[in-house]
């Protein structure tokens, strides 16, 4: 052992590779998350390498570079000498002042495992060969990456697991998969639970857009299908895993999706945003502990609630003081913030298209504005003012509110003192406003840097580089694409701030908000009526609407009954007591 | 409707002359430093500087007790105006029970390296009149119109009715 360790130069100069695997899921949102994820960490000093693939066999690969879900990076071993450090065991005296890799990469959501890459090729002939050649296992001998309260060489126990994409090898096979790595030859106990080293050997196939193998191994009965079976790899990677013993090889689980689901929350509303996106969304925003973070429609909180996750100091607004408020006691967005021990956010009801009448200061005010705005898919935007052409003057006995928000209020207010108080009107706020509008707040309130990230729906015919919104202050940072249905998909946009605010030419920026003018904005609104129009179009519509329409009366009549029922029932219970008296 | 009419941008009226800005922060007690009122019950639809700081009438009042983040603290102070702070203090401190802790009468927030040596007791107490503080019931009520925005479980309504727009 000693002899090997001299034989390789004690201050090399070569690589450090890590191999990032992704979830075969958001494929539009991989590359721009890991590049907020390393802009946040200030991770620079790395160059992403191409994937290996044998232009032999895949040479018409119909899937392309880009869907392929691993990410292979390089860092100049002095890099992770002085900068980085990739120990599993994060809090260490040596670490100080380096940044730690695994902690980094954590925060990526869309990331399931990573690991330090010791060889890589097309099929597992060239990883074998590869991973020979490799300078990793003197390193990793050596083990000074490892940290300091790292077990020596000789006694790190260890094991090797096969990971083959979408298709099934038995045990057999995968022991001769194993067995091609044994020159590697460890000297420490093999141990299935928990190792100190865990090894990955992962086998790449073609995978289709659902993340399943184009060409499966197995047949549906399970047989093997011979000429797939002979298909070559696309892809073979060996190395060992990084944080097995924080995260698991599998880092999704730490992550906080299934934690944070919307199933478990008590409070939701239609528009609520899931968790797995808006913790995407919070990574794309830059948003990290003592971020101050905007939402100017709240809705049911969703997106803050994500946000307050990562640390963030959460402020939201909205017009519908009804979702605000919540419906009960328990069942609102302080509850969801408290059913997770979060701090609370801060709500007030006010209206977006006149934020200037409702905060006092254009001085940039917040780290990031994260949010969803309403397209009139699930929830139609209005803003205050009259339907009315000619407004009617609210009644002074009226004006001054005894603190009467909504209709209903207004109602038992009545019932008390015999009078209405006026309950300010709201008429429709179209989608080309509400995005000229949330443009230009936040080029208002964000600072230098600060991240406005969003949601826009759009159909086939959006167009990308024209149809988006823009605002002179804004720069584009990333646009991530998730298909819906055939014909709908919605984008995230990441817009930084780079120009500042000028007030007076705040008519201007409205007004180039949409390079094709109406043309642009008509592309994202109304998309209710274009799904509908769609459906219309499809065979067997007009029946399912039937079937529908009839499931419709049938579940109001047997509320009906039930409630009559209800009422019946109640009638007797009182008819009974005074018999009784 | 025809669609040209719904989707013509509208812009709306130039803001106000800028203003030196500090303003103040949303929580509880201090609700109304970020808050300001215009072109309420007929005056100026202009922001001024009449319609700041909201005046606080407090119905109930709750202190939720919550650690200190120092650094957040720091960085948010500069944002705040503290003479607004300050009279928002002095307008809910009669309702607290026990009394809210005192804070500086006087305190320069855009001088950073002056709060940087501030001592651990102050920075607490600021902590403690900024975050912990709520106003569960209650109105805001303008200085200038005297118009009355309620506030509700926690959630200040400051929608402005349709005449007043």
């Amino acid at each position: 052992m000693e002899e090997s360790s001299s034989s390789t130069p004690s201050s090399d100069d070569g690589e450090y590779t890590l191999l990032i695997e992704l979830v075969h899921r958001h494929v539009g949102f991989h590359d721009a998350e890991l590049a907020s994820v390393w802009r946040m960490h200030g991770i620079q000093d790395f160059t992403f390498q191409e994937l290996p693939m044998d232009t032999r066999h895949h040479s018409s690969c119909s899937t392309g570079n880009n869907i392929r879900p691993f990410r292979i990076v390089t860092f100049p071993w002095t890099a992770i000498e002085t900068d980085y450090s990739v120990e599993d065991n994060e809090i260490s005296d040596k670490d100080k002042g380096k940044t730690n890799l695994i902690t980094a990469l954590s925060r990526c959501t869309l990331i399931r495992s990573v690991i330090e890459l010791w060889g890589c090729g097309p099929v597992l002939k060239d990883c074998v060969e590869s991973v020979r050649a490799s300078v990793s296992p003197h390193r990793h001998r050596r083990g000074c990456h490892l940290g300091a309260k790292a077990k020596p060489y000789s006694e790190r126990s260890w094991k090797i697991t096969i990971h083959t994409l979408g298709s099934t090898y038995n045990r057999e096979e995968q022991g001769d998969m194993r067995s091609q790595f044994s020159f590697l030859d460890f000297p420490g106990p093999v141990q299935m639970k928990c190792p100190d080293d865990e090894f990955l050997f992962i086998r790449e196939v073609e995978l289709d857009s659902n993340g399943g193998a184009v060409y499966p191994r197995h047949s549906e009965t399970k047989c093997i299908i011979p000429e797939n079976d002979a298909r070559p790899s696309l892809g073979c990677y060996f190395g060992r895993v990084l944080g097995n013993n924080r995260m698991g090889r599998n880092w999704r689980g730490s992550n906080r999706i299934e934690q944070f689901s919307l199933k478990k929350r008590k409070y939701l509303g239609p528009t609520s945003m899931d968790s797995e996106l808006s913790l995407i969304m919070t990574n794309l925003a830059l948003i990290d502990k003592g971020s101050f973070v905007f939402d100017p429609f709240t809705g049911t909180g969703s997106i803050l609630l994500t946000a307050a996750l990562r640390g963030a100091y959460v402020f939201g607004t909205d017009i519908d003081l009804r979702v605000l408020r919540g419906r009960s006691e328990d069942e609102n967005i302080l509850a969801n913030f408290k059913q997770f021990n979060l701090p609370p956010p801060e709500l007030v009801r006010c209206d977006n298209s006149l934020y200037h009448r409702h905060f006092r200061s254009h001085l940039p005010l917040f780290d990031a504005i994260l949010t969803d705005p309403p397209y009139g898919i699930r929830a139609g935007a209005r803003k205050s003012g009259s339907k009315r052409d000619e407004v009617r003057p609210v009644l002074d006995e009226h004006r001054y509110a005894h603190g009467i928000n909504t209709k209903r209020e207004c109602w038992t207010h009545f019932n008390l003192l015999g009078r209405h108080d006026h309950v300010a009107q709201t008429k429709p706020y179209a989608v080309s406003d509400v995005m000229a509008d949330l443009l230009n707040v936040a080029a208002m309130t964000l600072k230098m840097g600060g991240r406005l990230t969003y949601i826009i729906p759009s159909m086939k015919d959006f167009n990308e580089d024209e149809d988006l919104p823009r605002h002179e202050c804004l720069k584009l940072v990333s646009v991530c694409y998730q298909p819906l249905q055939t014909e709908l998909g919605r984008r995230v946009v990441t817009l930084e701030k780079t120009n500042e605010y000028d007030e007076q030419k705040q008519a201007q920026y409205l007004e180039s908000t949409w390079l094709n003018g109406a043309q642009s904005a008509e592309k994202c609104a109304n998309i209710r009526e274009r799904l509908l129009e769609v459906a219309k179009k499809k065979p067997g519509y007009e029946e399912k609407a039937a079937i529908r329409k009839q499931k419709r009366k049938l579940n109001k009549e047997t509320k009906k009954r039930a409630k009559r029922e209800q009422a019946a029932q109640a009638q007797e219970m009182l008819e009974d007591k005074s018999h009784h008296v | 409707m025809d669609s040209d009419k719904r989707y013509r941008t509208t812009i709306p009226p130039s803001p106000k002359p800028s203003r030196p800005g500090p303003f103040r922060l949303v929580r509880g007690t201090v609700i109304s430093t970020l808050l300001h009122s215009t072109g309420s019950g007929g005056s100026s639809r202009e922001s001024t500087e009449k319609g700041y700081p909201l005046n606080i009438e407090v119905a109930e009042l709750q202190v939720e007790e919550s650690t200190v983040d120092k650094q957040f603290l720091l960085k948010l102070l500069p944002k705040i105006n503290y003479p607004a702070l300050k009279s928002a203090v002095m307008q809910i401190s009669n309702h607290c029970e026990p009394p809210l802790p005192a804070i500086p009468e006087e305190l320069d927030v855009s001088d950073g390296d002056r709060l940087m040596t501030l001592d651990f007791r102050t920075l607490s107490s600021l902590y403690k009149v900024l975050f912990d503080v709520y106003l569960v019931e209650g109105f805001l009520i303008c200085p200038d119109t005297g118009r009355r925005f309620p506030v509700k479980q926690r959630i200040p309504n400051m929608i402005l009715h349709e005449d007043e727009i």
